[in-house]
């Protein structure tokens, strides 16, 4: 009795036209990193490919993850969960709960079995036989890891699943590991942040529901197309980092002039994430933009690395290692060398005009 | 006597088990409780570490009242140093706390709480016209006649208000109707939407509350990152 729909069936059913399909597949190449040309892929896994269905466990988290992901613009996450995908299971937002809602996760894995993609949000607590996150009456790493099982792949939402998160800070009391770690055998994408980015969130799942394929990934197991570079990398204060402009307190001339944040603990020169590129708020803006120094949520172990606003202590330059101090006492002295050689050149044409003058003045 | 246990309890941030013993024959309530099933030990995370980041460990207490958490965690600290702060950065906490709410309050009302008694399924029962003068006679009894300064120029948010028309309510039933017909329930799925309590609102106010969540669900993003 149950049929599986397609994305296009599922907007023809809900009314929506096929110009308006045919605008959301365009949208959905954009955001999955793909150039134009691939636009009929898309179309074509999008009319024929069913929807995919997802299963969204939660483990050690603060469902910051699922905030960003209702937060996509493009796809919108309202379209995504009710037209283009089909969400089983998820204690966010599923209207069932306690038995029912577990009889149904059963059932799902069963009879999507090897079929389904499996979001995990949340770190994963082992201390203890997992007791410190239960769900149902059982250990939240017997639940994933039985879940698991039937997946066909894993998504690693946010840095707690993806490298096990503030939890796993020291000294870690409850034990909690990535998601990694407790599961093998499975593909399994990497989408760190605390939290991600909500069209870095939805554009996985896409990739993965439109092609069946993981999309391409890094060493570290994270998206090339969102992961490809730092932060620093597209950083649009490079310019000051690069000429030794450097805030140095947060109410001085040159944090309100907007100058690089580095001295103040920006962790941009080591933190891999699409902030710099695709930004907060369908490209409104970033932390860096507003002001606060980037502190690499997306990086493994980050929580650990802090105090957040005391600087890196070393930070790798062409050929070089050196200090931003060092950077900064060079350019100073490249500064004053230039000063002086300006001031010796000005007293010398003021002494020239004053020749001139009294030369004048004598004829 | 009966005990009924919940867990996990959803729509909710975290992880809660509830259990009730109810005595069957009269329907009272005769013992309950309620366990936070997971503990991360934030609390002893954040010690000894430098109170300047204080706030951004806090904040992850929880991804959805985020903003409350950290202001709070950053009074905390300035309260125990003695530091007082411009009046300017209290207004931009207000601000922001403020903001929060509004998003928050939509969120949970509709996308974590609504479904406890509105029905996708009862919805399909009403009446678009009766739902549109539903909708029209509420917007017009709570419109709060505000006057004063809101002549903004919104031109770069462009707004659409969707009138509450009755064609309005009909795309969106037919669009309720093609999802409950399709078989995959997705997040309304293995519910008991028969439970004769949702039938204590009308029809039309399911419909009417259920455009409310999918509309609100598009408008919450306009609100905070």
């Amino acid at each position: 009795m149950e049929t599986r729909m397609t994305m296009w069936d599922s907007f023809s059913k809900r009314g929506l036209s096929r110009r308006t399909f045919l605008k959301t597949c365009t949208a959905l190449t954009a955001m999955m990193g793909l150039p134009l040309t691939d636009r009929k892929k898309v179309v074509e896994a999008a009319t024929k490919q069913p929807l995919p269905v997802v299963v969204w466990l939660h483990g050690h988290e603060c469902t910051g993850c699922d905030e960003a992901f209702i937060r996509s613009q493009s796809p919108l996450a309202s379209d995504l969960v009710l037209n283009m995908i089909s969400l089983e299971y998820s204690d966010t937002l599923a209207a069932a709960a306690g038995e029912p809602f577990e009889k149904h996760l059963e059932t799902v894995i069963k009879k999507y079995d090897g079929k389904f993609i499996l979001a995990v949000e949340g770190g994963v607590p082992l201390a203890d036989h997992g007791i410190s996150c239960m769900v149902g009456g059982k250990p939240f790493v017997e639940v994933l890891k039985e879940v698991a099982k039937h997946a066909a792949a894993i998504i690693e939402y946010g840095s707690c699943a993806a490298w096990g998160g503030i939890q796993s800070a020291k000294p870690n009391p409850t034990g909690s590991v990535s998601v990694s770690k407790v599961i093998s055998g499975k593909p399994i994408i990497k989408v760190p942040g605390c939290p991600p980015i909500p069209e870095v969130m939805t554009g996985v799942v896409m990739h993965l529901a439109l092609f069946g394929q993981i999309p391409p990934l890094d060493a570290q197991g994270r998206p090339k197309q969102f992961y490809g570079n730092r932060i620093h990398d597209t950083c649009y204060r490079r310019s000051f980092f690069d000429a030794g402009m450097f805030a140095e307190r947060f109410d001085d001339a040159g944090s309100k002039a907007g100058w690089c944040l580095y001295k103040l603990g920006c962790r941009g020169p080591e933190a891999y994430n699409a902030c710099g590129n695709l930004r907060w708020w369908n490209g409104l803006s970033y932390p860096i933009q507003s002001g606060s120094p980037c502190f690499a949520c997306g990086s493994d172990g980050f929580w650990d690395n802090g105090p957040f606003h005391e600087r890196l202590p070393n930070v790798v330059l062409p050929n070089t290692l050196t200090t931003a101090d060092k950077i900064g006492a060079g350019l100073t002295v490249a500064a004053m060398a230039g000063v002086t050689v300006h001031a010796v050149v000005s007293s010398i044409q003021k002494s020239r005009h004053a020749k001139n003058a009294s030369e004048h003045d004598e004829e | 006597m009966k005990r009924v246990v919940v867990d996990p309890v959803t729509r909710i941030e975290g992880h809660l088990r509830v259990e009730v013993t109810v005595d069957e024959t009269t329907g009272k309530v005769q013992d309950a409780l309620s366990s936070g099933t997971a503990w991360r030990g934030i609390e002893i995370i954040l010690k000894d570490r430098d109170p300047r980041d204080a706030w951004a460990f806090t904040q992850r207490f929880c991804g959805v009242c985020t903003t409350t958490h950290a202001l709070a965690s950053v009074r905390t600290v300035e309260d125990a140093l003695g530091i007082e702060i411009p009046k300017n950065a209290n207004y931009i906490r207000n601000q922001m706390a403020s903001s929060l709410a509004v998003q928050d309050h939509l969120i949970h009302f509709y996308h974590l709480h609504a479904l406890d008694w509105v029905s996708p399924v009862e919805a399909l029962k009403a009446d678009p016209g009766a739902t549109a003068s539903l909708q029209n006679a509420i917007l017009a009894k709570y419109d709060l006649g505000l006057s004063g300064p809101f002549d903004f120029n919104t031109d770069a948010y462009p707004k659409e208000f969707p009138r509450a028309t009755p064609a309005y309510f009909k795309a969106i039933q037919a669009k309720v109707k093609a999802l409950v017909e399709s078989g995959q329930l997705g997040i309304f799925a293995a519910h008991w939407w028969d439970h004769p309590d949702y039938a204590l609102l009308p029809p039309e106010v399911h419909l009417m509350a259920v455009t409310h969540y999918l509309t609100m669900l598009d408008r919450q993003r306009e609100l905070v990152t």
